[in-house]
């Protein structure tokens, strides 16, 4: 994408900067690094990848400093940093997966954070300002006034925030830990440049990530970590996806990449329904529809209001107009306005910001997957005693299932490795035994084996009859998961795909508004071969002027068995009914 | 400046969710509404004497709530409990150290004072940073600890202060050694905020770990927040014994609470990161203004009963406020702070000169109050002769210059959403030099001094 030279050909020459040998490093009985090699050059974007708990942050902490490694040799620039006053001082810049920001104060300042010395400023403060506006406007591509304070800003400019800080020290070393979570495919292209930029100049960087698409985008060679232990390094012709989850997982990478097909609504019975919905203010109201058996993908931009949709959904947040049914096994309908009757019509919602919205840090991981169970089944009637035997029963069924790993259930949840605590609080979602399941972004953070694992729970969770709605930010987690993908755009939904003709690039256009919607006048773009199977049996109740509730009617023709579905992904099919419901036209979009 | 330009510039400014600049108005408007109430119910207060003895009694506690600030913005909850303590251990080893020879030049005094405070503070620090403890439980010890040492020090109340600050207390004037020393920590303040350090300390106590990765030194930072601390109780714990002449062993420690609340009320997070020097000093005004106010009132045995339950009272009304402060400001979207803020002072300087004018001066004066205030013509030709004219023609002269430069200050800083600091200490000076004039011209004011 750059004109640089070839970093492979170039780097070799380079001088090494960081220069790991043998590093250990244990909590307790846990260990994050198990003897860890590592070799940096300058001029080069090292990737550090591997699975959750594989001590990816814990080498990244011990790099900058955060961490001092129990044994094994660190060197940087020669020497060794213990505290992260020392490694600025060396000039490293770390950006850590948290994003550490003080909020009570301004952006120039959280900007400049450790640019000072203690007592005397390095840069005036009339500089500090022009530099902070510029660099604002230069990574997040929008005017951010320096005096405001940072609290009363979204994630994703704090976001910036902590990189334009690693940034501005001008580091010779920068260290990213997870760093584009927050970020949205533009942002995370405009982070690229100035990662591009750098290694040009000759400095060294380190990104740890999940997102294997971007790093095989960004990076010249990575090292994978698995259980604490590198296991290979790839130079850049090397890195493609099969080869990485190959030493990740340790497994076939063919396993992991066909992971099947994905579920099919067995019948055309509505598990939810939403008329005239609307969750952002003077925006179209739009209908929704989902049925039993369906995962439903919802993607979208960041900030595009599928966040939002969701959380009405679950009743989170009440919608700004419209109403949301669940239809009970026995037909009848309930409402849903608020948490609690959708707790009694059984949706349960699981958020991906942890820290926020997830976990209880100071509580043991048996007590945050257990919570919302204490009062459902207490003991002797108002007196609400905790029945610790069937709890008991519930977490041992619901870790197991999920593949949990911890030490000791009292321990606390903040023992766990990000992705483990995102399956305790998964966990918690199935121990309610929901019908709807609607997730948040729960892959966030979490490593490919983990997400495979999840989708195929939710996938066996659907098909029995469930529904599942799944907010992700990761294109690659919809193909062969999704059996529908919704996309928002500008506060409803924008357009909408089959699961099984999902092409990712469709799906991205669509999110960048250059589709035609064409997809929500048939909920399900059916492939030929399942329409044929159906047509002839059940009559067709296609209203035309109902755009937005085809869904249901398109849902009316489908098969009982597995569609047979051709293994590469296939254009979306535009598909008109004509009177009668019998395909009209069907070419496939361009 | 074109309009179009200015109003550009307002529209920057004024982003939604930018609260900063109005934190401070519950405590303005707390105050003025406050001195309006004291002036009325007693205009002594409005005079050189009252000034002068409501500046020594409230200067050890807005040292006490700068000593408090410092700690708080560190964060962590360091709410240091034992201030109260602290300004009663160095009052009595202070007289007692003096009675057992200890020079009493005040080089020494001072030297004593503040190391004895930073001293204490620098151990606090050290325990709370490297043995770990909370430091609201590390401050709570202190605070037993102290309250018993101050009784084995001096087991009652008596002693001497030394001799140079024998005449502080008096508080005839404003201008006394205690002002100053006030202004000083003031300016002092405002000077910290300026230094790197500063900015330091409130990232800190804004996010710890923030500031730890990004390489500030944390443990440099906190222990030097202890100091500046420590200097302030020591300053505070100077004021405290000008004020009471003498050693007293648990006075000191009713400090706690009202600086405490004084720290609340002007607008600091007692989570850490954000504090200013004036809403500290506007919430210790305040609080000594409540106490005052009600004094005037009698509760009998009840007085001190009352007071309490007004602080409380107040604390809650003006936190429910703040809150309720982003929901009003939606609502009204031409509001600027500084025209809200020169309105209430002139209705305050209104209900001052109301309070302390002498209607009996001024034959038709008495009849018709309010039309004095705008037909002052018809009064100066009226009364010329009389020395309660000449006041109010000081007044009026003085306003009028006052006025035009206010005026300037709001047009430059319309924008602003938050207040300029020059606008207080011009309407800081307004008060003061009404006061003189009053004090100095007003003969009803005199004979009420004497009365007292």
């Amino acid at each position: 994408m750059t004109t640089s030279p070839p970093p492979s050909q170039t780097a070799s020459m380079q001088p090494v900067t960081i220069s790991l040998t043998d590093v250990k490093k244990y909590f307790g009985p846990t260990r994050a690094l198990d003897g860890v090699s590592l070799e940096v050059r300058a001029g080069e974007i090292h990737a550090i990848v591997g699975g959750n708990g594989c001590g990816k942050s814990t080498l990244a902490k011990v790099v900058s400093g955060i961490l001092p490694a129990d044994t094994g040799g660190v060197a940087i620039f020669g020497e060794t940093p213990s505290t992260p006053a020392e490694s600025r001082e060396l000039g490293i810049a770390s950006v850590f997966q948290e994003v550490l920001v003080a909020d009570e104060c301004s952006v120039v300042d959280n900007l400049f954070m450790g640019a000072d010395d203690l007592f005397s400023k390095t840069i005036s403060f009339e500089d500090k300002v022009e530099r902070a506006e510029k660099i604002m406007e230069e990574l997040a591509g929008e005017c951010v006034d320096p005096h405001q304070l940072v609290g009363s800003l979204p994630l994703s400019l704090k976001q910036w925030i902590t990189i334009g800080r690693a940034m501005l020290a001008e580091p010779k070393i920068m260290i990213l830990d997870e760093s584009s979570a927050a970020l949205d495919l533009d942002s995370t292209q405009r982070l690229f440049g100035k990662m591009r930029e750098m290694r040009d100049r000759g400095a060294s960087l380190l990104i740890v990530t999940h997102r294997i698409a971007e790093l095989i985008e960004i990076s010249d060679k990575a090292t994978v970590l698995r259980d604490g232990r590198d296991v290979g390094v790839l130079e850049k012709s090397q890195i493609t996806e099969s080869n990485l989850l190959a030493l990740m997982t340790g497994d076939d990478p063919a396993k992991l990449s066909n992971a099947g097909l994905p579920v099919k609504p067995a019948s055309a019975r509505t598990a939810m329904s939403a008329q005239g919905l609307a969750v952002w203010p003077d925006v179209e109201p739009f209908d929704f529809e989902l049925l039993k058996g369906e995962v439903l993908g919802v993607a979208g931009l960041d900030g595009q209001g599928q966040s939002e949709f969701v959380q009405v959904l679950a009743g989170v947040e009440a919608p700004l107009a419209g109403q949301i049914h669940v239809y009970e096994p026995d037909g009848s309908k309930s409402i849903i306005d608020g948490l609690s009757s959708a707790q009694e019509s059984r949706v349960a919602y699981v958020s991906g910001d942890r820290k926020r919205e997830g976990i209880f840090p100071s509580l043991s991981i048996f007590e945050n997957m257990m919570m919302p169970l204490y009062r459902l089944r207490s003991l002797a009637g108002k007196l609400g005693i905790i029945d610790i035997p069937s709890l008991q029963a519930a977490f041992d069924r619901e870790t197991e299932n999920l593949l949990i790993k911890f030490g000791e259930q009292g321990d606390r949840i903040t023992s766990l490795s990000g992705g483990n605590q995102q399956k305790v609080l998964i966990g918690r979602g199935f121990a309610l035994r929901p019908r709807i399941m609607i997730l948040n972004d729960p892959a966030r953070g979490i490593d490919g084996k983990a997400k495979a694992e999840l989708h195929k729970h939710l996938r066996t969770f659907a098909s029995n009859g469930n529904a599942v709605i799944y907010m992700s930010s990761e294109l690659e987690e919809f193909p062969s998961f999704a059996s529908r993908v919704l996309v928002f755009r500008n506060g409803r939904v924008f357009d909408a795909f089959d699961g099984d003709t999902l092409d990712n690039h469709q799906v991205l256009e669509s999110m960048f508004g250059q589709t035609d919607g064409s997809g929500l006048l048939f909920g399900f773009s059916l492939t030929r071969s399942s329409m044929e199977g159906v047509s002839g049996t059940s009559a067709p109740i296609v209203q035309p002027e109902h755009t937005l509730q085809e869904e249901q009617a398109a849902a009316e023709h489908l098969s009982p068995e597995e569609p047979d579905i051709p293994s590469t992904p296939k254009p979306i099919r535009i598909v008109e009914f004509g009177q009668d419901g019998r395909i009209v036209s069907g070419e496939p979009s361009a | 400046m074109t309009d179009l330009a200015f109003e550009a510039a307002d529209a920057e400014q004024k982003r939604p969710g930018d609260t900063s600049g109005i934190g401070l108005l519950i405590p303005i408007s707390l105050l003025f509404a406050l001195l309006m109430l004291a002036a009325l119910r007693s205009p002594f207060l409005i005079s050189a004497s009252g000034f002068g003895s409501a500046m020594i009694v409230v200067a050890p506690l807005i040292l006490a709530t700068y000593a408090l600030m410092a700690t708080v913005i560190a964060g962590r909850g360091t709410v240091d409990l034992a201030i109260g303590p602290l300004i009663g251990f160095i009052n009595v080893s202070l007289i007692q150290l003096t009675s057992l020879g200890m020079s009493q030049s005040p080089f020494v005094v001072f030297a004593f004072c503040l190391l004895a405070g930073v001293a204490y503070q620098v151990i606090m620090s050290l325990i709370i940073i490297f043995v770990r403890v909370q430091p609201i439980i590390v401050s709570l010890s202190g605070y037993l600890a102290l309250t018993g040492i101050n009784i084995v020090i001096l087991p009652r109340p008596g002693g001497m202060a030394p001799q140079f600050m024998a005449s502080w207390g008096f508080g005839t004037s404003i201008f006394s050694p205690i002002l100053l020393i006030v202004v000083l920590a003031t300016a002092g303040w405002l000077l910290f905020k300026r230094t790197a350090f500063y900015t330091h300390l409130r990232l800190m106590g804004s996010d710890e770990r923030a500031a730890y990765t990004s390489g500030i030194p944390i443990t440099k930072v906190r222990i030097g927040a202890h100091v500046i601390s420590g200097i302030f109780a020591g300053l505070a714990a100077i004021c405290f014994t000008a004020l009471i002449s003498s050693g007293d062993p648990t006075q000191g420690t009713n400090y706690t609470l009202s600086a405490v609340t004084a720290l609340v009320l002007g607008g600091a997070s007692l989570a850490g990161g954000r504090a200013s020097v004036m809403g500290s000093l506007l919430g210790a005004v305040n609080i000594y203004l409540i106490s005052y106010s009600l004094s005037t009132f009698n509760f009998g045995t009840l007085q001190s009963y009352v007071t309490q339950l007004s602080y409380g009272a107040i604390l809650v009304a003006s936190l429910l406020l703040t809150l309720a402060l982003p929901h009003i400001q939606r609502r009204i979207h031409n509001f600027s702070p500084p025209l809200f803020f020169v309105a209430l002072s002139v209705l305050g300087l209104g209900v001052a000169l109301h309070a302390v004018f002498d209607y009996g001066d001024l034959p038709e004066a008495a009849t018709a109050a309010d039309a004095m205030l705008f037909a002052p013509l018809a009064f100066g030709e009226a009364a010329s002769a009389t020395g309660g004219l000449l006041t109010y023609w000081l007044a009026v002269a003085f306003i009028a210059i006052t006025i035009p430069v206010l005026l300037r200050m709001l047009v430059s800083g319309a924008g602003r959403s938050n207040l300029h600091v020059a606008v207080y200490v011009i309407l800081a000076a307004m008060i003061l030099l009404l006061t003189f004039a009053l004090s100095n011209a007003g003969s009803g004011v005199l004979s009420f001094m004497e009365v007292n």
